[in-house]
């Protein structure tokens, strides 16, 4: 099996193994699976009562109730069904430009949630953007699916690589709300350097219902460059020059517009009921977001 | 220190030089390190936040900024020209008197003043031409090409009282301030009136000897004749090897009157004159009418020989044939007799064969020279003493005077020394060693010192050098003036760091740091 970016190691899955996904309701119209559903079914754990109502089934009455209270109420029970995971991987060319690429975290990042929502009997779906939005896989479930997923990651990967495409977050949110997905976990793994600003990309995410969980794969130099003097500074995408007369002035501004970058997108995040984790790309991945999501730490 | 003064082309020069100067160090300015980014977004952020540079914010690169100033600046003074004031406060002034002559004999006069204008400190050395008043065409400190525009003014050409207009210049200056006249004039000054003038005023004259500047003698010198007689000497002189002569242009003239002989070429512009008459007088080598050297010829009288009686006949013979030899009766450089009073004394076979009295301190130093002058290394001493039964044998005595006693007898029949071709050539030695007369050999090339019998041209003319030692390097520069400027008291090494030299090295260092500091990325 072609694994280039060996994204199918052993020792990375086994750590994934560890990970969860909590969900707190997940939309109905679901299949079975571990997450409470909105809707209440048909499950083994009680929920709530409710006065019956014609058509109810006979079954769902709580006797003891009408023998008590005189009244006919009917039991209701959690409804167990499964949390879609979309995965969107940045794979513009700001995510090769190191060694190694954040390009290659990104993917290992959606192996490790694709791993984790399969073995959850979520639904996985997966599609990498650049400047534009690809349906790689549709969404699908399974805990043999996993190989499914690295397979077409590792394809978009080698194209995304020879392309060197540009990045716009607004115009790939745009067409995956055009998809009319089911309700789920939206995690967009990216380094979020968008020249256009990231203003569109949470203006199409409100447009949906989609919980995003934003994964910033970065460097500590993107924050606290190591430039001196006079600098002309090119953009790797977009090819845009700037004379910078680095100086200390000069580099606080930059490390303030780089943390409002950033803190937006935690607010973000977090209004939305979302999830926000930076990654070092210089570090373990697995470490990282176990910080995250072991345990169930993480609730969707 | 202005560009006023400077010609049209200067200017343009200038401005170009500048503008060169000043786009090299914009483009110094504008050469970022170019680094390629993930993504420029927050970079255009911070350029926004420090993009308005007010005069109330710190300036962030004043090293950078001082550096530049500091190139300008030197640039500047560079490009004006600087000059160092002279270094005794001596004032110079050139003064043209030719202003009454003909257009070419003035332009010649001007072109002159300004050859020599340009070898003295601008700020303090003015042209000044004399006609009927004096009229300043460069003033100090301005530019010499500013002399031409004002004698084109052409002001009202007029003769004039040389003495006048020295007298005129000489009296603007204080006792305490030394002035030096450089005259370009085609008349003479008496000698008593150059005496006359004050201490503080020195006068140079200013020659043309430019028709012939290239050609100049690089030898000089006589030696006695090889195949002439003895009162003739064999001059020979030479120019340097890459000087493009006409043979025919060489003359020679002995005592101002053209001499008979005709320099033969020897080798490459080297030339010899044989059997010149060594009567004294002064030799003269001309180039196109120009006097290139002079030289002392020596006065060879000849030498004055008492035969005493008994001489040995075949010893007379040799003495009166020699051409260098006159006999006389009395009053001889040399006597040649029996009894110890004679320079040349015939002793008997009891005593040593040559016996040599030598005014040496040291004889025994000297025997060696002494055989050697006397050519006894070519008398056959084996033969002598086996015909005479005895060592034949030279003694060197030290003494107070010249002496040189031989056997009579080895002029005899008895010796066949007389048949030797050693005999005439000792007795010849003998009588020239004896009166002192040595071979002459006056000889001069570049950069050696000889004898003040030769002399170059300007020498000659100023008696009061003559009887000096001088060095021949001389003979390759005629000087320009009968009285020269004393030397400079910089060494001549020096001369070329000029100020306007020490600036360019500053501005090319500065230069260098400045670009070195910005490939290591210390500046901006």
């Amino acid at each position: 099996m072609n694994d280039p970016f060996d994204l199918l190691n052993p020792r990375f899955l086994e750590k994934a193994r560890a990970l969860r996904i909590v969900a707190r309701r997940v939309a109905p119209a679901g299949r079975w699976a571990e997450h409470r559903s909105r809707e209440r079914g048909q499950g083994m754990e009680f929920r709530d009562y409710r006065p019956y109502s014609e058509g109810d089934e006979l079954k769902s009455i709580d006797w003891n109730v009408y023998r008590r209270l005189g009244r006919l109420v009917v039991r209701l029970f959690e409804e167990m069904e499964d949390l879609p995971i979309y995965l969107l991987p940045d794979l513009s060319q700001s995510m090769w430009q190191e060694d190694p690429p954040r390009a290659v975290t990104a993917m290992k990042v959606c192996v490790a949630l694709a791993s984790i929502g399969l073995d959850q009997h979520d639904r996985v779906g997966l599609f990498p953007f650049g400047e534009e939005l690809e349906s790689t896989l549709r969404p699908t479930s399974g805990r043999g699916r996993l190989s499914l997923i690295a397979q077409a990651l590792t394809r978009s990967g080698e194209a995304a690589k020879v392309r060197s495409s540009g990045t716009d977050l607004g115009g790939a949110m745009a067409r995956f709300r055009g998809f009319g997905l089911r309700e789920g976990l939206l995690a967009i793994v990216s380094d979020f350097f968008d020249p256009h600003g990231i203003e569109s990309m949470m203006t199409e995410l409100k447009r949906t219902r989609h919980r995003p969980l934003l994964i910033a794969i970065g460097r500590p130099e993107d924050r606290l460059p190591q430039l001196a003097g006079d600098v002309r500074v090119r953009d790797c995408e977009t090819g845009d020059v700037r004379d910078v007369s680095v100086s200390p002035e000069v580099l606080r501004s930059y490390t303030e517009a780089y943390d409002a970058h950033f803190d937006r997108l935690l607010d973000f995040a977090t209004s939305r009921r979302g999830g926000f984790l930076t990654l070092d790309n210089g570090a373990d991945v697995m470490q990282q977001m176990a910080s995250m999501f072991e345990g169930g730490r993480y609730v969707a | 220190m202005t560009f006023g003064l400077l010609s049209g082309f200067g200017v343009l020069l200038g401005v170009l030089t500048l503008a060169v100067g000043l786009w090299l160090l914009q483009r110094l300015r504008v050469r970022h390190q170019e680094v390629q980014v993930l993504t420029t977004l927050f970079w255009q952020a911070a350029i926004k936040e420090t993009r308005a540079r007010v005069f109330v914010k710190r300036f962030r690169h004043l090293p950078a900024w001082l550096l530049l100033v500091a190139i300008a600046s030197l640039l500047w003074m560079l490009l004006s020209r600087p000059q160092t004031q002279s270094s005794d406060g001596t004032q110079h002034v050139v003064l043209l008197h030719w202003y009454d002559s003909d257009e070419a004999a003035r332009s010649k006069a001007l072109q002159l003043g300004l050859k020599r204008a340009a070898t003295l400190p601008t700020n303090s050395r003015e042209i000044i031409a004399a006609s009927d008043q004096l009229h300043t065409l460069v003033a100090a400190g301005e530019e010499l090409e500013i002399a031409e525009i004002r004698d084109e003014a052409s002001f009202e050409l007029g003769s004039t009282d040389l003495h006048w207009a020295l007298n005129s210049l000489a009296s603007r200056s204080s006792a305490d301030q030394p002035v030096h006249i450089h005259l370009v004039a085609g008349t003479e000054l008496e000698s008593d009136y150059v005496q006359a003038l004050p201490e503080h005023v020195e006068l140079f004259r200013v020659e043309d000897i430019a028709a012939n500047e290239d050609i100049q003698l690089q030898t000089l010198g006589y030696s006695s004749s090889l195949e002439g007689p003895w009162n003739t000497v064999d001059v020979q002189f030479g120019f340097d090897p890459s000087a493009k002569l006409d043979a025919s242009s060489i003359s020679l003239k002995l005592n101002d009157q053209p001499l008979r002989q005709v320099a033969a070429l020897l080798s490459e512009n080297q030339f010899g004159v044989p059997e010149i008459p060594a009567v004294g007088g002064v030799l003269q080598v001309q180039y196109r009418e120009e006097v290139l050297g002079s030289l002392s010829l020596p006065d060879r009288k000849r030498i004055g020989v008492e035969l005493a009686e008994g001489v040995p006949e075949i010893l007379r013979d040799l003495i009166e044939i020699d051409e260098a030899v006159e006999v006389i009766s009395s009053g001889g450089d040399v006597k040649v007799g029996f009894d110890a009073s004679s320079d040349l004394q015939l002793t008997t076979q009891d005593s040593a064969a040559f016996v040599v009295a030598a005014d040496s301190e040291d004889p025994q130093a000297a025997l060696s020279t002494i055989i050697d002058e006397l050519a006894l290394t070519q008398v056959d001493a084996t033969s002598l003493a086996e015909q005479s039964g005895q060592i034949v044998d030279v003694q060197v005595t030290a003494s107070d005077r010249r002496q040189i006693a031989v056997w009579q007898s080895l002029f005899g029949s008895g010796f066949d020394f007389v048949g030797s071709r050693a005999c005439p050539i000792f007795v010849a030695r003998s009588i020239r060693w004896l009166a002192n007369r040595p071979e002459e050999i006056q000889w001069a090339g570049q950069g050696e010192r000889i004898k003040p019998d030769i002399f170059v041209r300007a020498l000659i003319e100023n008696s009061t050098l003559a009887g000096q030692e001088f060095k021949t390097s001389r003979l390759s520069r005629p000087i320009q003036e009968a009285q020269d400027l004393t030397v400079s008291p910089e060494p001549t090494f020096l001369y070329w760091l000029t100020p306007y030299t020490w600036f360019g090295i500053l501005v090319s260092a500065l230069l260098a740091t400045e670009w070195i500091l910005f490939q290591r990325g210390k500046i901006p």
